[in-house]
């Protein structure tokens, strides 16, 4: 007799329908197309509602330079007043990200126990800069899905290598210019979250040989996020996400092997689409 | 989950990207969702495609609050819901159950597991349509049981029944075809 945690966990880990590659792709592209299309047709009073709104703003006015140094503003809030030298790393941090011209790193996550989980024998590398977004998915050391934004060429690609599918997805100027507005980095959207939860300064320690200094934010759901930054480079080295699903499951999320400040281009980050 | 937070902040900024990603993360669970409910890949498929494109244009206005796994999962039970309503209830056999495709696994093993997949939506096509989204939204989308009990708008302890009732009515169905 199969017990009730066996006919749960089949249920779970094996009753597993994917979508077919070209439906795949194709309703992905869609969605994209919907997203954009649904984003273009926003009315123009709210638009401009939102721009006076954000002109008379006076902390918007600090400009991308104040807002990307508040990504780590949590790290330099704990440190001020207290005659630490880490309020200076973090500042520095701030301003390395901001000025680094494009960074690449592996993420890794686990948890879903989806068939088609990265965990553990996938990653993703992923590439960004202020004009562009990649990331290469990756399964048993294989490169199987690539996904590809050129804010300067207005493209949007998904390419499938094997079997070979590629579906190109125009952008409009205004989605285009609204997402590298945006900034590559995303900072109001880092602080947003830091700030929403609790934080505490975790110290330093030696990871891949790098000393670093980390911090530790933790949801109302208990799940925790940590980032490490190199002491001396001043550039982010680790981050993780771990917590427990409502299923008790744990899950973590990993970025590591950054490369800061790289030029995307000398590295070849633009996506060759295969003649056949 | 922090991810998923991150990239309800995204979305509300329209970004491709996050939309991608939330796509490459749940679109399957999804798809295993409405064909557990409706034992039909086509209708499945067309039930999938509405809500995950419904997603996408209002993606835009997604609430703080609220889990982005719910709120799909959501998507897929009201669709399912309404499709039940328009049509009579289809019944599944083994020749309509179509190849279920695992892409981790080898050509060896696709037909080994296409066959315990058919057999798990035999099983729970068996079971009532309540303890069948008791079943399925538990154990293949993660929701918790209250919110289970709000969807279905029952008390937890219905949903925890119905949860009982099913899995041990899957155990019977299952037990001696089943492989370990």
């Amino acid at each position: 007799m199969r017990s009730k945690k066996a006919i749960e966990e089949a249920i779970r880990t094996k009753l597993n329908h994917t979508l077919d590659l070209p439906l795949r792709d194709q309703l992905l592209a869609r969605a994209l197309r919907e997203q954009g299309q649904s984003q273009e047709t926003e009315p123009a009073l709210n638009r401009s509602a939102i721009r006076r709104m954000i002109m008379k703003n006076s902390i918007v006015k600090l400009g991308i330079a104040a807002v990307v140094v508040a990504v780590v503003g949590v790290g330099i809030a704990e440190f001020l007043g207290t005659g630490s030298t880490s309020g200076t790393l973090w500042a520095q941090v701030a301003k390395n990200v901001e000025t680094s011209r494009g960074v690449i790193f592996r993420a890794r996550d686990t948890g879903s126990r989806d068939p088609n989980d990265a965990w553990p024998n996938g990653y993703e590398i992923r590439w960004r800069s202020p004009a562009i977004s990649r990331t290469d998915k990756y399964r048993g050391g294989q490169m199987y899905r690539t996904y590809y934004f050129n804010y300067d060429a207005k493209t949007a690609i998904a390419l499938n290598h094997n079997p070979k599918h590629c579906y190109q997805e125009a952008l409009s100027d205004e989605r285009a210019q609204r997402l590298r507005a945006e900034g590559w980095t995303d900072p109001q959207g880092l602080i947003n979250l830091c700030r929403s939860v609790e934080h505490h300064a975790l110290g330093q320690k030696t990871i891949d040989g790098v000393l670093c200094e980390g911090i530790e934010a933790t949801g109302p759901d208990g799940s925790t996020g940590r980032l490490w930054v190199g002491v001396e480079t001043g550039y982010p080295v680790l981050m993780e996400i771990e917590g427990v699903n409502g299923r008790n499951v744990r899950f973590t999320a990993t970025m590591d092997q950054f490369r800061w400040n790289v030029d995307l281009s000398a590295e070849g980050v633009e996506l060759s689409i295969p003649a056949d | 989950m922090l991810e998923d937070e991150w990239l309800k902040w995204k979305l509300r900024r329209g970004s491709p990207e996050a939309l991608a990603r939330v796509y490459e993360k749940y679109i399957d669970a999804l798809l295993t969702l409405a064909m557990g409910l409706l034992g039909n890949r086509a209708t499945a498929e067309d039930v999938v495609q509405d809500v995950f494109l419904s997603f996408a244009r209002s993606a835009k206005g997604l609430r703080s609050r609220g889990s982005l796994r719910s709120y799909l999962a959501t998507g897929v039970l009201n669709r399912v819901r309404d499709r039940r309503r328009q049509l009579h209830r289809q019944t599944v056999s083994i020749e309509s159950v179509d190849e279920p495709v695992c892409r981790s696994a080898g050509p060896d093993q696709v037909a080994v597991l296409a066959e315990q997949i058919a057999r798990l939506d035999l099983a729970v096509a068996e079971l009532p349509q309540e303890q069948r989204e008791v079943v399925l939204l538990r154990l293949k989308m993660d929701l918790k049981f209250r919110d289970i009990a709000h969807l279905q708008q029952t008390s937890v302890n219905t949903v925890l029944g119905r949860y009982r009732y099913g899995v041990d009515r899957l155990r019977s169905l299952l037990n001696s075809e089943m492989e370990p």
